[in-house]
């Protein structure tokens, strides 16, 4: 009988949710693809997409009975043309966007949020202390470059062999740049001792100069704090420098699934060292609840994310559903107050920092750092 | 003798020169399909050049756009180098204001400018807070430097070389078959050769009727020479045979038969010479008359042929009458230029034979003047009162024309040859002052001359 009375009662209670229309949440989704790298852009597109159907499936329950429904939508863009971020922007606040999520690239962000910039927007990856100043409206997943710059500081003083170091940074990435800059703030305080930079550009640079400096000034560490493609290839040409340095990149990087330095060519001597805002899948998956759930329910390829940004894809609308259900905002108005005053709290850095260690040419998890310590 | 004037054109001449003006044409227009190829490749490379400006202006816009819009945390500088390299482009610039090209009532999104040897498209940098522009350039080949040797190669030089051939087989081909047969068609047809089968049927036919007609002169010559020198000796025979005839008539112990015989001894005495003299003439018309020059006195020679002909003149009632300006003495031939002379004044004499029927309006006289021409020449002139000359002065030395009741027309001819074999002239005019006909020798004065 009791569970009779309880089935007429969740039945009810869903008949009632079913009758009262839902209020539509509408987030965009934009993301930076590379034209060149077909082959890798596309499997990142499919588990990025995958990631959003995983996530919105999965919360799509609980929405439905605090009365809202998730509406995403989605739009690539040529990484090459980052103004496509703001121009996407506007186009989704016309279009009543209550959360806009933002490209991995700092630069792209801080191009996105000029676009939106009344409407809240997360970045999945960004880090930039640009990105911080930007307001309590536009936030990231990420730590910031300065805490990611502290951990990486502190691993490779303890790691190489001589205290030395030298900086190949892109100069067109602001997170890049930032990050170099945080990094010399942080290696001084580990007697690490810098000994010159080198400013490059673009994901193929010139690297004849890198080479010729590096064996001049044989530096313990070279920091190499760019994009995965970037960095792939300047570690590349130093291949067989003696003695071999130590690599120290930032969160750009790649992992094990995307990128370019994972496997990459004249790579199988480098030894090297990296810090991301996100950890491996598997251990992301296990720090929150929808996460636990999702790794437990489905297994295999394509059903849960197996990326990074996946990852942070799924924390990102289980967090979002658990603040609309909270806070229950009727309007991307209401919505926006309650971002403003909540969102650096949910939203920000939920995993800390993360050191992946390079050892013939494979990216391994090495240890987790909460951010801040 | 022929002579060739310099202001005649040859037919070799004739037929460069029928090149010449199509022939300066076709270069002509060579030379500006060639130019104009060269305006339609630059034209058309420019364009390419600009269209693809235009593209990449777009893409660099942008690129930059987002670099300036990330304002101090952007890197439009070194993005702009990059693009340089990856784009091909000569030069990127970003600047604030409007270019030149853009000013204009309305705002202009995008213009270029061409100078100093490069193509410049500007574009308007839409999302940039303040008015900037973005300009990237290429280098652009000049027209001159378009003008590719290739191009000319194409263009012009086949039409040349075609042109170098044409008139190369044009004219070995007019060479052979027009200008060589013309050459000799007076040589084929005088001698009446073979013609050569390869000659164009139309030179075949005119120099078959030049040998038909050369035939044909040569008969009415030889016919009207042999009548005339025939006609005026019988004349002369006749007389000879009528006083024969006369000594005939008288038996032989006649005492009249004696003066018979005088009679036709005269008739000999006197016509077998003329006789002599007809052979003698007739001779000297088909061959060279040999000159032989030595340094004696002129005017003896004159008074000479004036002295043979006074029997003559006498006879007809004509006055000889010689004027000699001075004394000179002329390397000639005395006995040769004796008989021109000799001839016409002769002829002076016999011209009055037409006007037996008119009555004597004026004194009939014949004159020889020498007189000094210049310091290289001599001048002699014989002139009569007579008729004149019926056939015009340009026709008096046409063999065979004469006026003479008695007369080959030979006189003339060989009076001419013997003029020419001593490097002289002989003119026929008409008589200024005595209204007859005039003959105007003029001999060199050469060595010889003493005045």
């Amino acid at each position: 009988m009791i569970p009779l009375l309880l089935f007429m009662a969740a039945h009810s209670a869903a008949a009632q949710a079913a009758a009262v229309p839902l209020i539509p949440v509408p987030v965009a989704f934009l993301e930076a693809l590379a034209p060149r790298d077909t082959t890798s852009s596309e499997r990142f597109r499919r588990d990025y997409e995958n990631a959003i159907t995983t996530a919105r499936s999965a919360t799509a329950g609980r929405l439905a009975k605090c009365g809202y429904e998730l509406q995403t939508s989605t739009l690539f863009y040529d990484a090459g043309d980052p103004i496509q971020a703001r121009e996407g922007a506007e186009k989704s606040a016309k279009a009543g966007s209550w959360l806009i999520v933002g490209p991995r690239r700092s630069n792209h962000y801080l191009l996105l949020a000029q676009g939106a910039a009344q409407v809240p927007t997360v970045s999945l990856m960004a880090s930039a202390k640009e990105v911080e100043e930007l307001g309590p409206l536009h936030l990231s997943l990420s730590p910031s470059n300065s805490v990611m710059a502290k951990v990486a500081a502190a691993t490779a003083a303890r790691s190489a062999r001589r205290h030395t170091y030298f900086t190949v940074v892109n100069e067109d990435c602001v997170s890049c740049v930032d990050f170099a800059a945080s990094f010399d703030v942080f290696a001084a305080k580990h007697n690490l001792r810098k000994l010159g930079e080198i400013k490059v550009i673009g994901d193929l640079p010139e690297t004849d100069f890198v080479r010729t400096e590096v064996e001049r000034l044989k530096p313990g560490v070279v920091v190499v704090p760019n994009y995965s493609k970037s960095s792939a290839r300047v570690m590349a040409a130093l291949d067989g420098v003696q003695p071999n340095p130590l690599f120290v990149g930032s969160d750009g990087w790649g992992d094990s699934k995307y990128g370019f330095v994972q496997n990459g060519e004249n790579l199988d001597s480098a030894v090297g060292l990296t810090v991301r805002g996100l950890p491996p899948v598997e251990e992301g998956m296990k720090s929150f609840a929808l996460g636990r759930q999702i790794a437990k329910e489905k297994r295999g390829e394509g059903a849960a994310p197996w990326s990074g940004p996946g990852l942070a894809i799924l924390r990102l609308i289980d967090t979002t559903a658990d603040l609309l259900c909270q806070k229950r905002p009727r309007s991307p108005a209401e919505f926006s107050e309650v971002y403003r005053a909540s969102g650096r709290k949910v939203y920000s850095a939920p995993w800390g920092v993360s050191v992946y260690r390079l050892r013939k040419g494979v990216l391994t998890f090495s240890g987790m750092e909460k951010a801040g310590s | 003798m022929i002579e060739r004037s310099s202001r005649h054109l040859t037919l070799r001449q004739l037929v460069f020169l029928s090149w010449l003006v199509p022939g300066t044409l076709v270069v002509f227009a060579s030379m500006i399909a060639f130019f104009a190829a060269g305006w339609m490749d630059y034209r058309s490379a420019t364009g390419r050049i600009q269209d693809d400006l235009f593209s990449k202006s777009r893409v660099v816009s942008r690129r930059l756009s987002a670099e300036l819009l990330l304002g101090s945390s952007g890197a439009a500088e070194p993005v702009a180098r990059t693009l340089e390299g990856e784009l091909g482009l000569a030069k990127i610039d970003v600047f604030a204001g409007e270019p030149s090209c853009a000013r204009g009532p309305r705002a202009v999104e995008v213009c270029w400018e061409q100078k100093d040897g490069s193509l410049t498209v500007f574009r308007r940098m839409e999302l940039v807070k303040d008015l900037h522009y973005v300009a990237v350039s290429q280098r652009v080949t000049s027209y001159v430097q378009s003008l590719k040797p290739s191009l000319f190669l194409w263009s012009a030089l086949p039409v040349l070389v075609l042109l170098g051939i044409g008139l190369l087989f044009q004219r070995r081909l007019l060479d052979r078959f027009l200008i060589q047969p013309i050459s000799s068609l007076v040589d084929t047809s005088v001698h009446a050769k073979d013609l050569p089968s390869e000659w164009p049927s139309e030179i075949r036919d005119i120099s078959q009727r030049l040998t038909q007609t050369f035939e044909d002169r040569d008969q009415a010559i030889f016919g009207r020479v042999a009548g005339g020198v025939i006609h005026d000796i019988k004349t002369l025979l006749h007389s000879v045979l009528n006083a024969g005839e006369l000594v005939r008539e008288l038996p032989a112990d006649s005492p009249k038969r004696a003066v018979r015989l005088e009679g036709l001894l005269k008739a000999t005495s006197i016509n077998v010479p003329k006789m002599l003299n007809i052979i003698e003439l007739t001779l000297d018309g088909t061959r060279e008359i040999p000159i032989r020059k030595k340094g004696s006195d002129l005017l003896q020679t004159v008074r000479s042929a004036i002295e043979v002909n006074e029997h003559l003149a006498k006879g007809r009632g004509v006055g000889l009458l010689l004027e000699a300006d001075l004394p000179t003495k002329l390397a000639h031939d005395p006995i040769q230029l004796e008989r021109a002379l000799t001839n016409l004044i002769r002829n002076g004499v016999e011209a009055f034979d037409a006007l037996v029927d008119e009555p004597c309006t004026r004194e009939r006289l014949v004159r020889v003047r020498a007189t000094q021409s210049g310091s290289e020449r001599i001048a002699l002139w014989v002139e009569d009162s007579g008729p004149g000359l019926p056939y015009g002065t340009d026709r008096a030395f046409r063999l065979l024309r004469s006026t003479k009741v008695h007369g080959s027309g030979l006189g003339l001819f060989v009076t001419r040859k013997i003029i020419e074999g001593h490097g002289g002239r002989i003119e026929a005019r008409k008589s200024e002052d005595l209204h007859g006909a005039a003959f105007l020798i003029e001999l060199p004065a050469g060595e010889g001359v003493i005045v």
